[in-house]
């Protein structure tokens, strides 16, 4: 063999390796990022803890400080003490109807936060047109924990009750379920809870009327404007829900109203955007305030447009009348 | 021999490229994108919170990286001196504060520059960012001037010396800390001298005993970051934080008292001339002659 | 017009109630039972799953049991009322239906309360009705009401029956057979010897319960009327509720108590006792009682309609509505408020049969008027039900529900065929005594007959 050939030989020989090595680094990365690609086991944080830097430099870890706890006592309350009201407040709603559009996000909030049934419904929706030549606008209507409630003065045993911060409760425990409060209600704004769930309990004692939870089967239930969320300072289910910001929520002795993003003086909302009751005039004095729905945002059709064929259709026949 | 060697490099070559197809192939996505957002704000108590989110993925799949490793340091003109190194929650957040007394190298234009790194892992790329701040101070004070109530803050940046710099034209929000957020008054400006001031209304409620938080706060300053700073003052009014109503009311649990009356005298009117109907009968079983 | 009967002969004809049970007794109470039965399994059902296998939803949520329990108290009160009033006025035509009068009474007021109990969620806790009432609230109102009414009307009952207890305890003294019903009878006479002092303070006693069950049954009527009246809903707040409520009670009382008086003379060949004048007088009663009738719901309606309002246009519509409410309203008013007039107002249309009739079909057009009253108000609430679900947007009640009314009347049927076996229906001692010419001032101690005890 002369050297040409043996360089040849060499050359060919490294290729070959150099060939089936790149092919083998090929295949053995494809394999190894094949199995990276799965997706990794997440690991449950264990506590909170925050990192702190202290002065001189070191780090140390501390525990995240809890301030969920606004108003003590924190804990929803149960029994007796559920009927004293938390101290100071007077709760109060405000709905922008110029911002609503039927994005339903305040009905599924309520019922994931008070484990309702799908079709029931502690915050309804309506399509109103008020008169003939006005246009209809949707309509969030909630209990409006009146401060003359007729649903109050017709229990016969004292389930349902006005506290001092305004909110009207519902002791399911006692109630006797016999609907008097649900047609006293000029509002509609009462349900009853027909069926059973299995995750209902009777006198159970986690139950208090501020959540509402563990429901029960056979009794009324309303809305309650969220107290035990207002224990940790956060809004109601529906107003932190609400996409577009159009309910307002907040203690009308603070004379403060919020949507979560913007904080405004009650009391100079209700005067400038000329702010009404629904029925003023049944004398009820309602505590949910609406503002009319003036420079709109978007026409009302835009809410039709999720709704199946039977729903667009009884609303609007509901609104020619 | 020429031949040979062409079919050598074209296999070489063809070779190659299947095996960056096959790990192309096999490995269909990149690494993925990720974004570092810092944020820098100085808290009521002069602590600093630096708070950090790494997010993966575009437009509407963006989601929090769990579990990360993130390693912030402080850029010292040419030095990285490491702080710490954070790991992101399920929601791909995490934060850092710093006591209030820790030193920051500052540069020439008096920042002080905190920068945050992740390294990236196989699937997704590593990630950097960086902010500057600059320590600004505030000073609160509160007096009733002629029986008006006044709000006078007070910027300033203090350098290492310790002199103080008062800083013009600072946008603070002052507001009263209400149940569920900050109830905003007014916003005003800081002028040459670094103060600004505010006239308190009369007419914010206070707590039972007329004590309101006020709220002092500068909104992402591009130097400044974000500053809070609150106040417990006694200048809101007084509500009556008494939970126990003594009215009678229809809806009340006491029934108003003319109600009661009425029920009572009613019922006992019937009642007592039931019984007397039921003493005659009585009296009959009395006169039973035996026979 | 109180034939003097011989005490046998009555008892001749009343012989049923002491003798053996017939076939027939069997057989009404075997068929009332298995009425009964469908009803209590209907109940069972409903205990079981819970109100959503009534027709009964959110909007409508008190359906055909309400109507039912309004109805039948309604019954109850007139009853006791016809009878209080009968009795003070002395009104001597009227002695043979005093019996059936407060039997109807005391029958509907333990029949009535069951519809409330089915209507409520959990009737487990009815206890705290008296443990936590609320004076302000009308249902305590009522349940007071009812409870005071069905006490006095129980005794009432009792005392008007001592007489008769004390003369069947008389006549089977010394027989052989009806031992253990002279036992019985003893125990209820109460020592009652027709000594004159004895039926003084029996004719006071009377004198005294029919006194207070008058105001009581009007003012506990009035509270169920306003139950409704004082409810904010469209259709509901009126002025005219109490008064009407009253009047409609004491028409529907005097149907039914025409319609057993037929019954009662037809079974038992009673024409004697319950003559044709007694459907004759009861039958104008009915007419005067439907034109009263009509004015009410007239004078409601026409002062709506003049300067009607948003909500009572949504609310009328529907009783003109032939695909709604338009079939029973046209048919209630007419059975209610024109059949009387002209069935008992026509003479050639008159007769005890045709009367007995109107009665029926009054009584069913009465719980017509009384649906209506309640079903289409709440159907009609000031926020426009926007649902798709059309058992929550129109009530139609189920099978429980109307097998459960159904069994009400079995069971108030079953309650007379039983009563028929312990005393005669008509209160033959009451019947016998002469009409005594009374002193205005009862305790008149120089009255001769005045026995005083020694």
């Amino acid at each position: 063999m002369n050297t040409h050939d043996k360089n040849d030989n060499r050359r060919k020989f490294l290729k070959n390796v150099f060939t089936a090595g790149a092919g083998a680094l090929a295949v053995g990365t494809s394999t190894l990022l094949a199995q990276v690609n799965e997706p990794q086991k997440t690991t449950k944080p264990v506590k909170e803890k925050i990192k702190v830097l202290t002065t001189d430099g070191t780090v140390i870890e501390v525990d995240k400080p809890d301030n969920n706890c606004k108003i003590n006592p924190c804990t929803p309350q149960k029994g007796i003490e559920a009927r004293k009201g938390i101290p100071g407040r007077s709760f109060v709603m405000v709905i922008d109807l110029a911002r609503c559009k039927n994005a339903r996000k305040c009905i599924e909030g309520c019922q994931k936060g008070h484990d309702l049934l799908p079709d029931q419904e502690l915050m309804k929706v309506y399509l109103m047109k008020d008169n003939p030549e006005s246009e209809p606008y949707w309509f969030p209507k909630n209990c409006f924990h009146c401060d003359n409630p007729p649903c109050v003065k017709v229990c016969p045993v004292g389930a349902t009750f006005k506290r001092t911060d305004n909110v009207v409760l519902v002791d399911a425990d006692r109630c006797i379920g016999c609907k008097f409060c649900v047609s006293a209600c000029p509002y509609s704004a009462r349900i009853f809870n027909w069926a059973d769930k299995e995750s209902y309990a009777s006198n159970s004692p986690d139950y208090s009327p501020e959540t509402q939870t563990p429901s029960q089967h056979s009794v009324v239930s309303k809305c309650d404007f969220c107290p035990d969320r207002a224990r940790e300072g956060k809004l109601p289910y529906c107003a932190s829900s609400c996409p577009m910001g159009a309910i307002y929520f907040g203690d009308k002795n603070e004379d403060a109203v919020t949507n979560g993003e913007e904080t405004l003086r009650f009391k100079q909302l209700i005067k400038e955007r000329v702010g009404y009751r629904y029925l003023e005039e049944l004398g009820t004095d309602p505590n949910v305030y609406y503002l009319p729905a003036t420079n709109r945002m978007f026409p009302y059709e835009r809410g039709l447009s999720d709704l199946s064929e039977e729903k667009k259709d009884i609303l609007l026949k509901s609104i020619s009348k | 021999m020429k031949t040979n060697s062409l079919l050598n490099s074209v296999t070489l070559i063809v070779c190659l490229i299947c095996s960056l197809a096959t790990v192309t192939n096999v490995v269909a996505q990149k690494k993925g994108s990720t974004r570092l957002k810092m944020y820098y704000e100085k808290l009521a108590n002069n602590d600093k919170k630096i708070s950090i989110i790494l997010n993966k993925g575009k437009g509407l799949d963006i989601t929090g990286v769990e579990n990360a490793e993130i390693i912030l340091q402080t850029i010292d003109k040419e030095d990285k001196l490491k702080l710490t190194s954070l790991k992101t929650n399920s929601n791909g957040e995490t934060a850092l504060i710093i006591e209030a007394n820790y030193v920051f190298p500052i540069d020439e234009e008096g920042f002080s520059i905190i920068e945050a790194k992740y390294n990236g892992n196989d699937s997704l790329k590593s990630a950097k960012k960086q902010i500057k701040f600059i320590d600004l101070s505030l000073e609160v004070s509160l007096d009733v001037v002629d029986s008006v109530k006044q709000v006078t803050v007070y910027a300033f940046e203090k350098d290492s010396i310790g002199t103080l710099k008062p800083i013009e034209g600072i946008k603070l929000s002052i507001g009263v800390k209400r149940l569920f957020s900050t109830l905003y008054l007014n916003q005003i400006e800081t002028n040459s001298k670094g103060i600004g001031t505010m006239e308190f209304p009369n007419d914010i409620a206070g707590d039972s005993i007329g004590n309101i938080t006020l709220i002092i706060k500068i909104n992402d300053h591009n130097d400044y970051g974000t500053i809070t700073k609150s106040v417990i003052k006694n200048w809101g009014t007084i509500i009556d934080y008494n939970t126990t109503t003594s009215e009678r009311s229809l809806f009340g649990d006491e029934a108003p008292m003319w109600m009661i009356i009425s029920v009572i005298i009613i019922l006992s009117g019937a009642w007592y001339h039931f019984i007397i109907a039921i003493f005659k009968v009585l009296k009959i079983k009395k006169l039973e002659l035996k026979a | 017009m109180n034939p003097n009967f011989e005490v046998k002969e009555l008892l001749e004809q009343n012989r049923y109630f002491i003798e053996k049970p017939s076939k027939q007794w069997i057989l009404k109470v075997v068929i009332l039972a298995i009425i009964l039965g469908i009803g209590l399994y209907a109940l069972v059902l409903q205990v079981i799953k819970g109100h959503t296998i009534t027709g009964m939803r959110d909007n409508v949520v008190w359906g055909v049991y309400i109507v039912n329990f309004v109805f039948i108290l309604g019954l109850s009160y007139a009853g006791a009322l016809l009878a209080g009033i009968f009795h003070l006025g002395r009104v001597e035509w009227a002695k043979p239906l005093q019996r059936i009068l407060k039997l109807i009474t005391v029958f509907a007021l333990i029949i009535g309360p069951f519809y409330i109990l089915l209507c409520l969620g959990r009737p487990e806790r009815l206890l705290n009705l008296f443990i936590y009432p609320r004076i302000q609230s009308p249902i305590i109102w009522d349940v007071t009401a009812i409870v005071t009414d069905l006490i006095f009307c129980i005794v009432y009952m009792y005392f008007t029956y001592i007489k008769d207890f004390a003369m069947l305890r008389d006549i089977t003294e010394n027989s052989e057979i009806y031992t253990w019903r002279n036992k019985m009878y003893k125990f209820l006479a109460f020592g009652y010897q027709d000594i004159p002092e004895q039926r003084k303070l029996l004719n006071q006693a009377l004198d005294i319960m029919a006194a207070i069950i008058i105001p009581t049954t009007i003012i506990a009527y009035s509270l169920l009327a306003w139950l409704f009246g004082m409810n904010l809903k469209v259709g509901w707040h009126s002025s005219i509720f109490g008064p009407f409520f009253v009047l409609s009670a004491v028409y529907s009382g005097v149907a039914l108590l025409i319609l057993i008086m037929w019954i009662y003379r037809k079974k038992q060949k009673l024409e004697k006792v319950f003559t044709d004048n007694h459907f004759l007088y009861l039958g104008f009663s009915l007419l005067v009682l439907s034109l009263f009738y009509g004015y009410f719901y007239f004078s409601d309606y026409i002062t709506d309609w003049y300067n009607m309002q948003k909500t009572y246009t949504l609310l009328w519509e529907k009783y003109f509505d032939f695909s709604q409410y338009g079939f029973p309203f046209v048919i209630s008013i007419f059975l209610v408020a024109f059949l009387p007039s002209i069935v008992i107002g026509i003479p050639w249309f008159r007769s005890v049969n045709s009367i007995a009739l109107t009665a029926v079909l009054s009584l069913v057009g009465l719980w017509m008027m009384r649906y209506l009253m309640i079903v289409p108000v709440l159907e009609t609430p000031y926020l426009p039900i926007q649902d798709i679900r059309e058992n929550w947007v129109h009530y139609s009640a189920t099978w429980i529900e109307w097998s459960l009314t159904i069994a009400g009347i079995a069971l108030f049927a079953l309650f007379f065929v039983f009563v028929g076996k312990l005393a005669p229906i008509i209160p033959i001692s009451e019947m016998l005594e002469k009409e005594e010419p009374e002193k205005l001032d009862s305790y008149d101690s120089k009255d001769p007959n005045l026995v005083t005890s020694t």
